[in-house]
């Protein structure tokens, strides 16, 4: 038994509650210490389970540590270093705050052996990172935060019911396989699935992404969906539905992510195609597929991460984010142009770059159980990320036409966070064992092949021919100040006009809401009679865990109302 | 240390541009040649095609952008549009 202070995510979440209390320059030296302090924590445990801990009838489990979950937490906590670095001329204490306590909540998610467990720290994610996006303090920004608040504690309230149920069924809360062969495997699907930015409950990444405060959207870029990823991985590999939504998630967002005008929010499309890859490889379930998305991960939260930190130090400097008034920018900000670049070519998964050594598993995972519309799919995908990371993010903002902006370069601790994180994407490149070790399986997997780097070269340059040929000729799609429309729009517009039209019902009498009530509570208490009263089959067991699903459901109904108005 | 705004770089001569765009086509010629040279180990049978990769990706990359050019056609709304 090891002690709890000991737990990587209570470390760095103790380190979040102390970090706003220190003195400016010990804040400073604390905010590189706890990332660190966090690793340490993680390498002294042993792999296995600890913190058992009975809560009434519950079986809780606070740290399980496997191959899976340690690579998962290492990743978390590297990163949580680097974002530090990045926000260390930072002076907003709240922000600094919530990003430790946000990364702390992920890893001790990552690492809950139950699903109890699991479900506090999934909550406690979701309020610290709303945070992070209410800390840009525009109206648009505590808007968006605010939609992004009530789904992520809605997928909570899904996690919750069916972990009740679960437990109702099997007698057991541990947090292994689920499947989805049971309505608690389907709650529990849709919990994670929405956080992990399924095709039609997406909505929620690029509408608040792009709306957080620079730091905080590096900060979000690394952890909400990495642990939906690490959980459907736990709970849901070889589920043969993730094959088809992981496909669809990797091609819609391209298209969305061509005529988009804020670089963030391009960034956030191209998000979402990337854990596309991720939720293909779990969807194939094999040891190479899991290896795969595991692997890719790890080498997608860095890349997206450096990618994320160049265009928050182009907004830091220039103030804005908008394609259309940027371009040019290499003169003023070359280190930064250059760290972008590597980004840029790391998500195209151009050979040597860490993107390579990461997706091709799970392209030839694919390939292997002979998917092959869908490894059709993904390779049409390859093509789009090429377009839109890998050419659009630096040309538009760093090269094209000159938009006459000329400005600093990034301050010295961004430079830094950056030079730091383009290093590795360019070392997992170079060394792919160094990433393969960490891998849950055992890995017999050969990246650098002719096949492998010949086929991926023709793949991207000839991708790059294309755009070379469209922008020359002038038909690709110029950067125009505009919004595009999304699936979020339904709830928006006439979800809202139907919600307000229907509170407007109500208060002008037209729906008497008094006596509708007294006719439901009438039949409800009839039916409650039935199911509850003494030969009621509902009163056969203890009602504490049903009392908890009811209030699940009623909070869910009211965040759902909520939300519309 | 803001650069001067009439200070010159290599990039801003177009002839340096073409410089750039040539090494492209030349890689993609090379890159295409190659086909004929190495032995390519594949899942599918599509894949011994002459230049498969390379006109899947460029067919790929003009379709997504046309079609997206259609798409915001119909999707395209003014910047203030939710407020």
């Amino acid at each position: 038994m090891i002690s709890m202070l000991l737990h990587p995510a209570v470390v760095l979440i103790l380190g979040g509650l102390v970090l706003p209390c220190l003195p400016t320059s010990l804040r400073k030296a604390f905010l590189l210490i706890i990332p660190l302090l966090g690793v340490c924590a993680l390498l002294t445990i042993e792999p296995g389970q600890y913190g058992h801990w009975q809560v009434f009838s519950y079986q809780l489990t606070l740290l399980r540590l496997d191959d899976l979950s340690f690579i998962f937490t290492l990743i978390f906590q590297c990163a949580l270093f680097i974002i530090a670095l990045y926000a260390w001329h930072e002076k907003d204490r709240l922000q600094l705050s919530s990003i430790f306590i946000y990364a702390g909540a992920a890893c001790g998610a990552v690492l809950a052996g139950d699903l109890i467990t699991l479900f506090v720290f999934w909550e406690i994610t979701a309020i610290s990172s709303a945070l992070l996006i209410w800390a840009n303090k525009t109206e648009r920004a505590i808007r968006a935060g605010q939609r992004y608040f009530i789904i992520h504690v809605s997928s909570g309230l899904f996690l919750l019911a069916g972990s009740i149920i679960q437990f109702q069924q099997t007698g057991s809360l541990v947090f292994n396989h689920l499947g989805i062969d049971t309505l608690a495997g389907w709650l529990i699907f849709i919990a994670f699935g929405i956080k992990c930015a399924f095709p039609l409950l997406h909505n929620w990444l690029q509408d608040a992404y792009p709306e957080a405060s620079v730091i905080g959207t590096v900060a979000l870029s690394v952890y909400t969906t990495k642990l939906a990823v690490y959980a459907l991985a736990r709970g849901y590999a070889g589920t043969e539905i993730l094959i088809w939504i992981g496909a669809i998630m990797t091609a819609f967002p391209i298209f969305f992510a061509v005529i988009e005008n804020d670089m963030r929010r391009v960034l956030s499309y191209s998000l979402n195609n990337q854990l596309g890859f991720m939720v293909v490889g779990i969807g194939v379930g094999t040891q190479l597929a899991l290896n795969g998305t595991a692997a890719h991960s790890f080498a997608h939260i860095l890349y997206k991460a450096l990618l994320f930190m160049s265009m928050g130090a182009v907004l830091h400097r220039v103030g804005t984010i908008k394609a259309s008034e940027l371009g040019g920018l290499y003169k003023s900000m070359p280190w930064t142009a250059g760290f972008c670049i590597v980004g840029s070519l790391s998500i195209s998964a151009f050979p040597l770059f860490s993107g390579f050594v990461s997706k091709s598993m799970i392209l030839t995972a694919t390939a292997a159980e002979g998917h092959w519309l869908i490894w059709l799919i993904l390779l049409f995908a390859s093509a789009g990320v090429l377009d839109h990371s890998g050419i659009k993010i630096p040309f538009f903002t760093f090269f094209a036409h000159d938009s006459g902006k000329r400005c600093r370069e990034a301050p010295l601790n961004m430079l830094l966070a950056m030079g730091i994180t383009a290093a590795l994407c360019i070392a997992i490149g170079i060394y792919p064992n160094f990433l393969y070790a960490l891998l849950p399986y055992t890995v017999e997997f050969v990246p650098y092949t002719n096949t492998h780097v010949i086929t991926q070269l023709q793949l991207l340059l000839f991708s790059a021919l294309a755009f070379v040929i469209l922008y020359r000729a002038k038909l690709y799609p110029a950067e125009i100040p505009a919004l595009n429309l999304d699936f979020d729009w339904f709830y928006r517009k006439p979800g809202a006009y139907l919600a307000k039209q229907f509170a407007m019902l109500i208060a002008t009498g037209e729906i008497n809401i008094l006596s509708a009530l007294k006719k439901v509570l009438f039949i409800t208490g009839s039916r409650l009679h039935q199911h509850h009263g003494p030969q009621g089959i509902l009163s056969k067991t203890w009602p504490t865990g049903s009392m908890v699903m009811w209030i699940a459901f009623l909070l869910g109904a009211y965040l759902i109302f909520y939300y519309l108005d | 240390m803001t650069p001067q705004k009439d200070k010159k770089y290599w990039l801003d001569k177009p002839c340096n541009i073409n410089k750039i765009v040539y090494v492209l086509y030349a890689t993609c010629v090379g890159l295409l040649l190659l086909d004929f040279i190495y032995h390519r180990h594949a899942y599918f049978q599509f894949e011994h095609w002459f230049g498969f990769y390379a006109w899947f990706g460029f067919l790929a990359y003009m379709s997504i952008v046309m079609s997206a050019k259609l798409l915001r056609k119909i999707i395209k709304r003014q910047e203030n549009y939710y407020d």
